[in-house]
């Protein structure tokens, strides 16, 4: 041995703190210096730290979704609540939108007709009796009497048959008792349109002569005063010559859909419009 | 000779695993120093030449994972080897409490030579809140050192042989 055996153990330690004095200065002098070792350390540090974090993440996902569920129940519960009312909320604000989107055609209608309008919720139907008709919120003290034309925003929807205070009766245009003059868009052939049954009207006293064709549009002719002229009504579905009296029979599909009327709009005339 | 290899790659291991345990299971507030640990061992179990070497290895491979002043934790590794050494004369490694005060006492040490050489190196002092990241740190380590203790003598045995590798003193 280089040193007598008695210092051996002094000198290696005092070797040990120089070496380790040396680095430190030497990394002190050069601090951005990674140097080889330093690198080679580095390079493999760094899939162990790796495995040693996924497999930590692994843990902590077990542990977060397997074991440690204390509170879980309570805030499944909570949740559910919370989304209960928000799917309600949805359903507020979608209601909302589409009443929206409807009052927007009525208004649009409105702009179209010249004529001042009222417009009204549906408030009850009764369309599987004989009698078809329905009940609005509006009445005599929002100014609407008998006999005032109901619109919707595809057209004709019929007319007032009975008014009270705040509530009329509208008699659908396919009742069998509804009656309104008409007149056929592209021939300006004139008739009377007479309610038939749950979806349809017949367009009736148009004689054999005449030309009518099935998409013919079908609208209000003005004539017997209730009804202003060029409302829309419907579109003839079917044209039949066959029979043997002096008229076709037409039949009429009207443009409104009577069973998801919400709103309406009542043309609100004058008498002497009416005349 | 194999063990001054596979001993520097275990303690790369250790000190990889201490940083990740800090880090993700501790979210950084607080450091578990197992390096410490085994370098505190080391004094116990080898002899100035073996144990002096791997201190050295371990404090520079902490130095490159995660000191900011590189050569530090070199230093501070060796001085505590050679106290461990020296200590080693006098404390037994299976009583459990001297082990936790003599780990303490070092800890503490550390953080004592940390906060000394902060200003020296960056011309700043460090603030009392990283004063007192030591205490609760010193005190972790401590705690967990007995039981470090004994995982380490089941690596040795596993490794080389109770005897393969005997305590310096008898």
């Amino acid at each position: 041995m280089l040193f007598p055996k008695k210092y051996q153990s002094i000198i290696i330690a005092c070797l040990l703190i120089i070496i380790s004095l040396i680095l430190l200065s030497y990394s002190v002098r050069k601090p951005s210096t990674v140097g080889f070792f330093r690198g080679l350390v580095l390079e493999t540090a760094a899939p162990l730290a790796n495995i040693i974090t996924v497999s930590f993440e692994g843990l902590n996902s077990a542990w977060n979704r397997y074991i440690f569920l204390v509170g879980l129940e309570g805030e499944n519960e909570r949740l559910k609540k919370g989304n209960a009312l928000l799917i309600q909320e949805t359903i507020q604000y979608r209601e909302a939108y589409l009443e929206g989107l409807r009052l927007q055609k009525l208004l649009a209608l409105k702009e179209k007709v010249n004529y001042p309008m009222i417009a009204a919720r549906v408030i009850a139907r009764d369309q599987t009796s004989i009698i078809k008709t329905i009940l609005i919120n509006k009445g005599t003290s929002h100014g609407l009497r008998v006999d005032l034309p109901v619109l919707a925003d595809q057209g004709v929807v019929g007319r007032i048959v009975e008014a009270s205070s705040h509530v009329s009766k509208i008699l659908l245009l396919i009742d069998e008792s509804s009656n309104i003059d008409a007149l056929v868009q592209e021939n300006r052939i004139q008739g009377i349109l007479q309610g038939a049954g749950p979806h349809s009207c017949s367009l009736k006293y148009i004689s054999k002569t005449e030309t009518v064709n099935v998409g013919n549009i079908v609208i209000s002719s003005g004539l017997s005063g209730l009804f202003p002229k060029g409302l829309l009504i419907g579109s003839v579905k079917s044209v039949d010559k066959t029979d043997n009296g002096l008229f076709q029979k037409i039949d009429v599909a009207p443009f409104v859909d009577f069973s998801r009327l919400e709103e309406v709009m009542v043309i609100v005339l004058n008498k002497d419009d009416e005349g | 000779m194999i063990n001054y290899i596979l001993i520097p790659f275990l303690s790369l291991i250790l000190i990889v695993f201490q940083t990740m345990v800090s880090d993700i299971v501790l979210f950084g507030k607080i450091g578990v120093e197992l390096s410490l640990i085994l370098v505190i061992y080391l004094g116990f179990r080898l002899d100035i030449i073996r144990g002096g070497v791997l201190s050295l290895i371990i404090g520079f491979l902490r130095d490159c994972i995660t000191f900011s002043i590189s050569g530090l934790s070199t230093l501070l590794y060796v001085i505590i080897f050679l106290i461990s050494l020296l200590a080693s004369y006098r404390i037994s490694p299976e009583k459990s409490v001297f082990i936790m005060i003599f780990t303490l006492i070092c800890a503490l040490f550390e953080g004592m030579i940390i906060a000394l050489f902060y200003p020296l190196l960056y011309g700043q002092g460090v603030s009392p809140h990283t004063l007192l990241y030591y205490i609760p740190q010193a005190l972790i380590v401590s705690g967990l050192s007995p039981v470090l203790f004994r995982a380490f003598n089941r690596v040795e045995v596993v490794l080389n042989g109770r005897d393969a590798w005997p305590v310096k003193r008898a």
